[in-house]
């Protein structure tokens, strides 16, 4: 029984982690016990695109991410990410075989290429989010841009617009 | 002087040069046009340039306002917005997706093409825009599975909801079956039963055709009416209903019904 403990995850015995990010609210909200901020970030569609200044928490929120999905420590024993695929050089090729996940991608002008731009925008069974300093052709309307903020001790999203439009 | 600059150069192009000429007096607009979305930005920095009187306005209408690989229309509109402010210049934008969504959210649009003969997807896809466009609960960047189901059954590689859109609304009025009512993105010409006066489309037209379509099988709410009659109930029976452009253009407007 101890031997079969150890082999399974401590999530599945449990089960008592919570999700990272909620696919039925579009939200991210978790708080490592670590970290000074919670991480309340609420998506509007399929795509967002954070293009703001350095330092406001967008690499912060993928090491996060990271760690939790790594499950690295006990600070990240609370939560669960498996519904996040955070993309680096490194899994690439393994981005087409995703379904029904948060796609974070960091750094996304070094990251994306033409093909995956192509894929994402047609890609229509996951959702993204892109830290994104330049246009790359992924096709979204000013509504899905946002800039991370700080805000009663969380980090939140704050869109550029709201015309209704445009959604 | 309204300085409008249009990004379409196709069907959209069509429409506004229509609208304009209708609401507006003709010494009272000047219409630009940019050579795609990446030199939007040079033709407003020559029309601020030209703007020298208070009541001056700058109209810009895009023709899709998503992003794409060398434009972010977001930012464009805050560079201009600080631009015309500093200047106290009005200044307005499309607050609608793209071209197609005007004719995707008219009400007789769906109604002409809820009666024709076509395949169930394709009425469901319509109503379902319809229905997205007009109530702004958005469509595309969310999970639709009609939107998928037609996709995939209509054989349309879109990568984009503008893409989407222009199919979409070339299938849906080529279904139609008859008349002009066609809408095809290079140009407003296949489509102009919606926006012309009947009396001006049938000078060119075969009697027979005009025997057969137009006293026939027409059922647009507005045949035999003026030009600008049609083109206003587009604008009050459709999503610029409560667009900001719309707003602005009737606001302005001292248009001659006769047209």
């Amino acid at each position: 029984m101890t031997k079969c403990m150890h082999l399974m995850s401590p999530r599945k015995v449990y089960n008592m982690t919570k999700n990272c990010y909620d696919w039925e609210k579009n939200e991210i909200d978790f708080k490592l016990p670590n970290r000074t901020h919670k991480f309340l970030l609420k998506f509007k569609g399929r795509k967002t695109i954070v293009s703001g200044k350095s330092a406001t928490g967008k690499t912060m929120l993928c090491n996060s991410l990271k760690e939790i999905s790594n499950y690295q420590g006990v600070a990240a024993k609370d939560y669960d990410a498996s519904n996040i695929f955070i993309l680096n050089s490194d899994n690439k090729d393994k981005l087409k075989e995703q379904k029904q996940k948060l796609i974070v991608i960091d750094r996304g002008e070094l990251q994306i290429d033409k093909d995956t731009v192509d894929f994402i925008n047609r890609d229509r069974k996951n959702r993204y989010l892109l830290f994104l300093r330049e246009p790359k052709g992924i096709n979204l309307s000013p509504n899905y841009f946002a800039d991370m903020e700080e805000k009663r001790g969380s980090i939140v999203l704050k869109y550029r617009f709201d015309e209704p439009g445009w959604n | 002087m309204i300085y409008v600059i249009i990004e379409d150069s196709k069907s959209g192009k069509d429409f506004w040069k229509l609208a304009c000429e209708i609401f507006w007096k003709n010494d009272s607009f000047d219409i630009r046009t940019s050579k795609g979305n990446q030199s939007l930005k040079a033709v407003f920095d020559e029309t601020i340039e030209d703007c020298v009187n208070l009541e001056d306005s700058i109209v810009l209408i895009f023709d899709n306002i998503s992003n794409t690989s060398s434009f972010n229309p977001g930012n464009l509109i805050m560079y201009c917005k600080e631009l015309c402010r500093n200047k106290n210049i009005h200044f307005v934008y499309s607050d609608f997706y793209c071209f197609e969504s005007i004719f995707l959210s008219y009400s007789e649009m769906l109604n002409m093409t809820l009666e024709c003969k076509c395949r169930a997807i394709i009425k469901e896809a319509i109503k379902y825009v319809n229905k997205a466009i007009t109530q702004e609960i958005g469509y595309w960047d969310s999970t639709d599975d009609i939107i998928d189901k037609f996709l995939i059954e209509c054989k349309i590689e879109a990568s984009n909801r503008e893409h989407f859109e222009a199919a979409l609304l070339s299938i849906g009025t080529k279904a139609i079956g008859y008349g002009h009512f066609h809408i095809k993105k290079k140009s407003l010409k296949n489509g102009e039963c919606w926006v012309k006066s009947c009396e001006e489309i049938k000078t060119e037209m075969d009697p027979f055709l005009i025997d057969k379509d137009c006293n026939s099988k027409c059922k647009y709410s507005t045949r035999m009416q003026s030009t600008a009659n049609k083109v206003e109930d587009i604008f009050n029976k459709s999503i610029l209903k409560d667009s900001s452009l719309a707003d602005f253009i009737q606001r302005k407007g001292e248009y001659d019904k006769s047209i």
